[in-house]
């Protein structure tokens, strides 16, 4: 490539670096990360995630039963080869603004198993999404199911000794994830 | 190779099979598939299917025999089993697209 051209694909670069940056941190906030969470049930580790989205403003009151029905319904645990993890959402209605809240649990709790009917995971991370539209959230939705295959990344996740520390983890993660993405 | 259209489903169509999806189109990128990928919300996966070759289901559990392959799309969430679920889809991708079948009676 020739020099010119690489100088003005590096200021792009830059640039889009710079815009998804800021979509990460429009979507991941420090106090939506719980840490050492212990829970009885799903439905417990759900109520505490809800509340925090519902408390900064994120999804509506009505969201909390929303998600409750939807994941009794719908089950979203996940086997990973490392930790398992949940995903529970729900329907744009109840949602004001795209987020993820994030529960790091002390003891596994037990999640049905997305696509079954009667299997169950014990799931060690929980992720709640409020989504609201999916053409524009797709982006980084991806890529932070995309951190799930990352080696050694939900391990690491779990033993965070701290919001922080969980925070500055997927930060680091979402990263590495989209430069991977530009090598292509 | 022919073309081909996947076709992508979950409970309401939206998070986790546009996830999907997109994670699937950039496969198909990678691999150079001839292929489009499509989105369907689980009610409305009946109409949605003609004209598709290859259903990627994430949920809800569906023993519903749609006359086109199916294979579950978790592992493109997860990453568990995924090279095996690559090499799944891509023999189906790559498969001739059967002849319709000539009526007989």
């Amino acid at each position: 490539m020739p020099a010119a051209d690489q100088k003005t694909s590096n200021q792009e670069r830059y640039k889009h670096n710079s815009n998804q940056r800021d979509q990460v941190t429009n979507f991941l906030h420090e106090e939506h990360i719980l840490v050492g969470v212990e829970a009885a049930s799903w439905q417990e580790v759900l109520t505490l995630l809800a509340n925090q989205l519902y408390k900064s403003g994120y999804v509506r009151e009505s969201y909390l039963q929303a998600v409750q029905d939807r994941e009794h319904q719908f089950p979203t645990g996940l086997r990973t080869a490392e930790v398992a993890v949940a995903l529970p959402h729900t329907e744009k209605e109840h949602v004001l603004k795209p987020a993820v809240a994030i529960a790091i649990l002390k003891h596994p709790v037990i999640f049905g198993e997305m696509g079954t009917e009667d299997q169950t995971v014990p799931v060690e991370i929980v992720f709640m999404l409020s989504i609201r539209d999916p053409d524009e959230q797709v982006i980084w939705l991806s890529r932070l199911v995309s951190t799930f295959q990352l080696k050694g990344f939900l391990s690491l996740l779990k033993s965070s000794p701290d919001a922080a520390a969980g925070y500055q983890h997927l930060l680091d993660a979402l990263e590495f994830i989209r430069l991977a993405e530009e090598e292509d | 190779m022919a073309h081909k259209v996947i076709l992508v489903s979950c409970v309401s169509g939206t998070a986790t099979a546009e996830t999907t999806a997109a994670k699937i189109r950039k496969i198909a990128a990678e691999r150079k598939w001839d292929v489009s990928v499509k989105v369907a919300e689980f009610r409305k996966l009946k109409e949605a299917v003609p004209g598709c070759d290859v259903l990627v289901q994430i949920a809800p559990s569906d023993p519903t025999d749609y006359g086109i392959p199916k294979i579950s799309g978790v592992p493109f969430l997860t990453g568990f089993e995924l090279d095996e679920t690559i090499e799944t889809l891509d023999k189906i991708i790559k498969a001739e697209s059967p002849k319709e079948p000539e009526k007989t009676d």
